[in-house]
């Protein structure tokens, strides 16, 4: 019985198969932002076309019609930059301190998940001490005046970790940037010593293609997802 | 009443003439790769005589040839696979076009492709047609937007070329831009080819009429 399944969904591929024709790979040219026309590889070009779903007839019949379809599948793309990944601060007394200065950009097409994990209070980087913790905050904010932030807006470390969707939007599309604030409460406990945290931040591209290779956004058998649809 | 009676008259003598032509179906017979359904033949004006005179008499071989067309193209869908904005165009859908007679094309319902499902931050993506041989001609030629493909009425008027088989290809250009979110756009125009110099003996589907015989005429 499960043979026989296997032969007809076997048979029904062939007939799927029959019926879209010869799907056939073409050249694609590029024509730049100056002007010059650039033939693309098809392995590092930005775009790769096919042509399927031939027709042809021949008789005495008077009119005839064909349907012509062009379908154009864009995949997510995202742009991003963040002016630093480290921070470091020097501290000479205890105090209250926050400072500004790493900007997050972000462009894309599509809904863009942001996670973060592993951020906690700086800790001790070697051996013990008094207060092996220093009072770690953060502060995103999209403000463009980037005004320094009150006190009640600061997150702490350990509740940054979690995720955000950016959501498909004209601002997205244009580019959004932000500000990232940074704030530690250096106390009296904290022995003269070195303390670090890092955290790890992912970006995930919720709309992505399936013929685009997740992993580094390579190309994937585009031509298994030339549909005939209309 | 006296051009009633005129269409009467005038109704009556072709009517008798019809008649008259005595037109009756033969059998027909093809070589070689030949249909013999693709053609069909009538003998009419039969004539006789019985004296001692010499005899002389007209005899018309007459051939109503329909137009006929062959025609094929290479694909009648382009799937774009776009992974950044830019502006790309591909060929190469190929045509051919084979008739002996004239052919129009009109093009109608294109349009910018459109998302597929759902809403974008720009729904559509701007494409461009054109017809051409080579890349180089193709890229700074013309390129007809949807509307303006929709405006286009081709006509290939009988030639030469046209029997043996005239041939080109289609061109697809796209500007996919920033604001294009990453999704599945598709635009379905139809092209219709027309025969312009068909018999009027066959049918829309390029059957012959019941009454073929009606076309069979005693000019010589």
């Amino acid at each position: 019985m499960n043979r026989f399944l296997v032969i007809l969904v076997l048979a029904a591929i062939g007939v799927l198969g029959f019926a879209q024709g010869t799907i056939r790979s073409l050249d694609v040219w590029e024509i730049t932002e100056s002007g010059s026309v650039v033939q693309l590889d098809e392995n590092t070009g930005n775009a790769r076309a096919y042509a399927s779903m031939s027709a042809e007839g021949s008789c005495n019949k008077k009119v005839w019609t064909l349907q012509f379809t062009t379908e154009v599948q864009v995949a997510q793309w995202a742009e991003w930059s963040i002016s630093a990944t480290k921070w470091t601060w020097f501290v000479r007394k205890p105090g209250d301190y926050y400072a500004d200065a790493i900007q997050f950009s972000l462009k894309s097409n599509g809904d863009v998940q942001l996670s973060a994990s592993g951020f906690n209070d700086l800790e001790y980087a070697t051996g013990g001490g008094v207060n092996r913790y220093i009072e770690t905050y953060y502060y995103l904010t999209t403000d463009a005046s980037n005004t320094p932030p009150s006190t009640s807006v600061w997150v702490r470390a350990s509740d940054v970790n979690g995720s955000l969707v950016v959501e498909d939007s004209a601002v997205l599309h244009e580019g959004m940037a932000a500000h990232l604030w940074n704030r530690i409460r250096v106390v009296e406990c904290n022995s003269a010593s070195t303390y670090r945290d890092t955290g790890i931040i992912t970006l995930t591209l919720m709309n992505q293609k399936p013929w685009i290779n997740p992993d580094d956004g390579s190309w994937g058998n585009t031509i298994d997802y030339v549909t005939q649809e209309r | 009443m006296k051009r009633f009676l005129l269409i009467i008259a005038i109704v009556f003598s072709m009517f008798s003439l019809a008649i008259a032509n005595g037109a009756t179906e033969v059998p027909v017979y093809a070589y070689g790769d030949s249909d013999p359904n693709d053609a069909r033949a009538f003998v009419s004006m039969p004539t006789s005589g019985s004296c001692n005179k010499n005899w002389e008499f007209e005899f018309t071989v007459e051939a109503q040839i329909a137009q006929w067309v062959k025609w094929n193209i290479s694909g009648t869908k382009w799937t774009w696979f776009v992974r950044k904005p830019g502006t790309y165009f591909t060929d190469c859908i190929g045509f051919t076009l084979y008739s002996n007679g004239d052919i129009a094309i009109d093009f109608d319902g294109f349009a910018s492709p459109s998302y597929a499902t759902g809403t974008s931050v720009n729904p559509y993506i701007d494409a461009w047609y054109a017809f051409g041989d080579k890349s180089e001609d193709v890229a700074f030629g013309t390129w007809y937007s949807p509307s303006e493909l929709n405006d286009q009425t081709v006509l290939f008027p009988d030639s030469e070329e046209l029997h043996y088989g005239w041939g080109t290809k289609l061109w697809s250009k796209i500007k996919v831009v920033e604001c294009n979110s990453a999704s599945t756009y598709r635009d379905t125009g139809t092209i219709t080819l027309t025969l312009k110099n068909q018999k009027p003996w066959l049918d829309d589907n390029g059957y012959y009429l019941n009454n073929l015989e009606q076309f069979v005429t005693d000019e010589r």
